[in-house]
């Protein structure tokens, strides 16, 4: 009997595994080369890995990250630790498979690949590298056979004559894929789920899924063509397919787990798989960030938005389970209905999906040496970078460069400021990012003291020499480190099942495929410009205070000079569409693209450049005080999120629509909140497409939409200088959240469907 | 009072611009918010756009009580009673130093004078938006039509660059001045807030006649109406109201439909700002099925969305 989906949402299991670290490493191995023996860990792996098929379950293949067996030599280990830092558990991730590929030839006709390459191949590192290649594929494929029993078995001992055909049905399709290109639709998806699933088992994290509609239509259609499958079936198999996105099968060992397993025996080497699923707020679970994107142009560039991807948007509007992430593309000819759906989808609350322009993305992926054709095949990652899908190996966050502090060292002759950097501080730098160096160190060049700018001009000049500085710093960094990551970190099994590395002969790592750029991002952009606009208005402009001053104060974190900070307050924002700080928004872009283009890295491929941030708190922790108003060590802006303006969405993307993507290859998060209120009429949905149409007819890369939850608010609630652009609609009345009682804020919390926190009445000011 | 002079060229006392306004007319649209009403409907969610002339706002929540606005005021019009500070409002000329000495922003000018150069160049910055959507301006208030030459004057520039007007008022005004707005008027919201005089005049303070009169002329200039009621539970959404209001309205082919806007209360915490009494504090929201009951009765006359 099927089980509902409500229940298989509520899904809990515990699967006890082997979890002792295995060795490959034995007399016979060891004269293996590494990628040899790295292979046989894979292998090894996927025959450790504990196996089972829940109730209900047509799709197989659970996906813990289990530790991979050692399969490196002391000496190696050793040596790699010493040249690079590099130890053998490091993973790009980040990255997708080629589905494609996999769908079309099987893994057994890229083993014959392999082969057929292998006869008249003369190079013996290549020769080893592809019978590496070939031991990962066929473990893959013995995995499969481990599922394809275990579906036998359970056939043998179940009762129910319908879930006896289905498994058996399993069976048939676990022996058969991903050895062989698949028949079916549901022959497709497992093949889709084992390739997907093992990269994620042997420790690659952030795996994607990027255009299932693409890859998985000929299956749809010809299924539907053929009669072999109704609509209602294929849903109903996707439903099962979400599901097995959603649940996050992590590792908590035992005794923290908080609960008792229900069945097996506990040994002290066993852990516990627990499956949890993502749905909803309350689940509270680890995302796992598996993206799927839909809609856009196929590589001819024609609209290639088709009836799965719309049976794609509704599954995940109706299930909004926080994996898969869906994103749609949008383009000249993206049919109106399917943005229109896809914004009632946003309505839901589920954050998704997220929209991407591909009439701007994909010349800034041909900018970076992209072709045409496999640009128009592009997808998201696990945050918001763009590559094309299953031929490339992107490293996409290998450099992050923090404009704030670049500003800080512009201002102080590239010395960070002595003050303003807590202990506290210090050591979050030194555990993340220990590259930086600390507290009135040089860290930069000198590009002068605040006296020495006569001019803004100079000043600015100097600004973007210390951002390149900084690029070119880590640039460095990455480039040495992409020296040696294949020689002791290699992966035969990602390698395999990514266009090129077959042809080629060389790992993922070691630009094996067919692209091979590297990923950058510039931080703290929104805090930076908020800042040079300060400083050029009052420093420059109404020269109200020396830029000497300015850097003093701010050295002094802003002590007893709430007047400067006042003065900030009436300084151009970011969001405001003000052209002045806009302009200079564009030019810190153009000049970090600029410093990006000019490099190109050791696989073969290029620098990306990015607009996005992520871990804000840390970037924050690493600076001291800036002249947007920002206290030493405070958290910068999420991405190019405003950080004072409260001017609404139009605003922020005329001002956000400026900048010119042209050259942004890494991707560019613009982020918009919304109000439920905002979103939940069809005519409402219908503006808000609007919107979006509107904003990439601008030249907008991508759009991230969140209709605030409950928990957004109760937030905004304690901390109100975070959210000042939460704005509350009515017909005719407009007032910001933050702006309002506590008790009106309480009864928009209600009004979202959330219950408010009881305040403590003495604390509430 | 500061009487702001608006002669020399089109200006006016806006209290709000709002971009990406959804709820006030098609498509995306920028909401131009008029001071001055000649209205006092006991509901106001706008208290702030009560008055013509420019206002200093008061945040209780941020305010410390450090009284240095007092100090700062030439007009000796701020004092402090008790725990709240109060503002003269005879005596205030808006001249904004109280504004400028509050260190916590807890001082806030309520109203601008703008040039019709300003409001233009403000709203036109969202064409693309009003472009993709159908959408484009609505002036209100406030009452809009207390500062009828400069709607006039901002719609006939809109108008020369093919951009959707939309006038949401009250419908009380001279004819003459309404009827220049129209000109270059695509649509009007019309509130009909009580249809019988003695109620009327109770819950806004003025009378229904002069607003029924104006709405019977606009309907003869063919011009598309919506007719907003703003439901206040127990003073006008009871069924007889809503019948001879939806009754009323459908007698006339250009009312398009009747929208029923169901009362909120988030206009309460700004009459704070004025040190002001909220005569509905406390007032509940339209019950759903009252609402769909509502709904029902004006769908037997004309569409309701």
């Amino acid at each position: 009997m099927r089980i509902p989906l409500s229940n298989r949402l509520k899904n809990r299991q515990f699967v006890l595994y082997d979890d002792r670290k295995l060795d490959v490493v034995d007399q016979e191995t060891t004269r293996f080369p590494l990628p040899v023996r790295r292979a046989l860990a894979e292998k090894l792996l996927l025959r450790q890995v504990p196996i089972r098929i829940l109730d209900g379950e047509r799709i197989a293949g659970l996906r813990p990250v289990m530790s991979m067996p050692n399969y490196a030599l002391e000496g190696e280990k050793e040596w790699a630790w010493n040249v690079a830092r590099l130890t053998p558990d490091i993973c790009y991730g980040h990255n997708s498979p080629n589905y494609w590929m996999v769908l079309e030839k099987g893994l057994s006709g890229l083993v014959a690949e392999i082969d057929g390459y292998q006869k008249t191949e003369t190079d013996t590192e290549k020769r080893i590298y592809r019978e590496a290649m070939k031991i990962a594929a066929q473990a893959v494929i013995e995995y499969a056979a481990r599922y394809a029993e275990e579906a036998e078995r359970l056939a043998g001992e179940e009762q129910d004559e319908k879930r006896r055909q289905e498994l058996k049905e399993l069976a048939g399709i676990c022996r058969y894929v991903p050895a062989n290109p698949p028949r079916s639709f549901h022959e497709a998806l497992q093949s889709v789920w084992f390739t997907f699933s093992v990269l994620r088992i042997t420790g690659h994290t952030l795996i994607q899924l990027g255009r299932f509609d693409q890859y998985m239509r000929p299956f749809f259609e010809k299924d539907i063509r053929e009669g072999v499958a109704t609509e209602a079936d294929i849903r109903l198999l996707l439903e099962d397919f979400w599901i097995k996105c959603c649940m996050t099968d992590y590792l908590i060992p035992n005794q923290n787990a908080g609960v008792s397993p229900t069945n097996a025996d506990m040994t002290e080497n066993s852990m516990t798989v627990y499956r949890g699923t993502g749905t909803g707020e309350e689940s509270g679970l680890q995302e796992t960030g598996t993206n799927m994107i839909l809609g856009g142009v196929n590589s001819e560039g024609v609209d290639a938005t088709n009836r799965l991807s719309y049976l794609c948007l509704e599954i995940a509007g109706d299930l909004r389970t926080r994996d898969p992430i869906v994103s749609v593309r949008l383009h000249r000819n993206t049919p109106a209905s399917f943005i229109i759906k896809a914004c009632e989808v946003v309505s839901k609350g589920s954050d998704m999906p997220a929209f991407y322009n591909d009439e701007v993305v994909i010349p800034a992926l041909e900018h970076v040496g992209v072709s045409a054709e496999d640009a128009r095949n592009y997808c998201n990652d696990g945050c918001i970078e763009v590559y094309p899908q299953g031929k490339s190996q992107d490293r996409n966050i290998a450099i992050w460069v923090d404009s704030h502090k670049c500003l800080e060292l512009a201002l102080n002759n590239g010395m960070s400021y002595r003050r303003g950097i807590t202990t506290q501080h210090i050591q979050v730098l030194r555990d993340i990012y220990a590259t930086y160096l600390m507290d009135g160190e040089a860290q930069g060049p000198a590009t002068g003291t605040p006296e020495s700018f006569e001019t803004f001009e100079q000043f600015f000049a100097a600004l973007k020499a210390q951002i390149a500085f900084e690029a070119q710093r880590q640039i460095r960094l990455s480039i040495e480190t992409d020296k040696y990551i294949d020689k002791i970190a290699p992966s035969p099994l990602a390698s395999v099942m990514l266009e090129g590395c077959i042809a080629s002969g060389k790992d993922h790592c070691a630009g094996g495929a067919k692209y091979n750029n590297t990923g950058t991002t510039l931080r703290g952009l929104p805090n930076t410009a908020e800042a040079v606009a300060a400083i050029k208005k009052l420093c420059f402009d109404e020269r109200l205070i020396s830029l000497a001053e300015m850097v003093d104060i701010l050295k002094n974190n802003f002590k007893g000079r709430d007047d400067v900070r006042k003065l900030i307050a009436g300084c151009p924002k970011w969001g405001d569409n003000n052209d002045s700080i806009d302009g200079i928004m564009n030019d810190i872009a153009q000049a970090w693209f600029d410093e990006i283009d000019r490099h190109r890295n050791n696989r073969g491929g290029r620098f990306k450049a990015g607009l996005w941030s992520t871990a804000n708190d840390h970037a924050g922790a690493i600076a001291g005080a800036s002249a947007d108003g920002r206290f030493a060590g405070e958290p910068t802006s999420t991405n190019l999120t405003p950080i004072h303006s409260n001017k609404g969405p139009t605003s922020y993307l005329n001002a956000a629509g400026k900048i010119d993507y042209s050259r942004c290859a890494n991707s560019v998060s613009v982020d918009l909140h919304l109000m439920p209120d905002a979103v939940d009429t069809p005519e409402k949905q219908e503006k808000l497409a609007a919107l979006i149409k509107a904003y990439f007819a601008m030249g907008g890369f991508s759009l991230a939409l969140n209709v605030v939850n409950p928990q957004t608010l109760k937030q905004a609630q304690k901390r109100p200088d975070e959210h000042k652009d939460l704005l509350i609609r009515v017909h005719g009345y407009s007032a910001f959240f933050v702006t309002l009682s506590q008790e009106y804020q309480d009864l928009l919390i209600r009004r979202a469907g959330g219950e408010p926190d009881v305040h403590n009445t003495d604390n509430d000011a | 009072m500061a009487h702001i002079s608006c002669m020399t060229e089109p200006k006016a006392v806006i209290f709000n611009i709002q971009k990406y306004s959804i709820g006030d007319g098609p498509g995306i649209r920028t909401t131009v918010f008029f001071k001055g009403c000649p209205l006092r409907c006991l509901w106001c969610h706008n208290p702030e756009g009560l008055y013509k002339e420019i206002e200093v706002g008061w945040h209780m929540k941020d305010c410390v009580k450090c009284l240095a606005c007092i100090q700062a005021c030439p007009q000796k019009a701020i004092s402090l009673k008790e725990d709240r500070i109060l503002t003269d409002r005879a005596a205030c000329n808006a001249c904004g130093k109280c504004v400028e000495s509050c260190a916590f922003g807890a001082r806030e000018m309520i109203g601008e004078c703008m040039t019709l150069g300003q409001v233009l160049d403000e709203v036109m910055t969202d064409r693309l938006f009003y472009q993709f959507s159908g959408g484009g301006v609505t002036c209100s208030g406030g009452e809009a039509l207390m500062q009828a030459d400069f709607v006039t004057a901002l719609f006939k520039a809109l108008k020369e660059r093919d951009i959707h007007t939309t006038l949401d008022t009250s419908g009380f005004g001279g004819w003459p001045e309404f009827c220049r707005v129209l000109q270059y008027t695509d649509l009007v919201l019309f509130d009909l807030k009580h249809m019988d005089r003695e109620a009327h005049l109770r819950l806004t303070g003025q009378e229904v006649e002069p607003i029924h009169k104006n709405f019977e002329r606009l309907a003869r200039m063919d011009i598309p109406v919506f007719v907003r009621v703003p439901l206040i539970p127990g003073y006008n959404d009871d069924e007889e109201n809503i019948e001879a209001t939806a009754a009323y309205a459908a007698g006339f082919p250009n009312v398009k439909k009747v929208e029923l806007l169901p009362y909120h209360s988030f206009g309460e915490p700004k009459y704070a700002m004025f040190n002001e009494r909220y005569e509905l504090s406390g007032l509940g929201t339209v019950e759903e099925a009252q609402m769909i009951k509502l709904k029902k009765i004006v769908g037997r006359y004309t569409s309701t969305e």
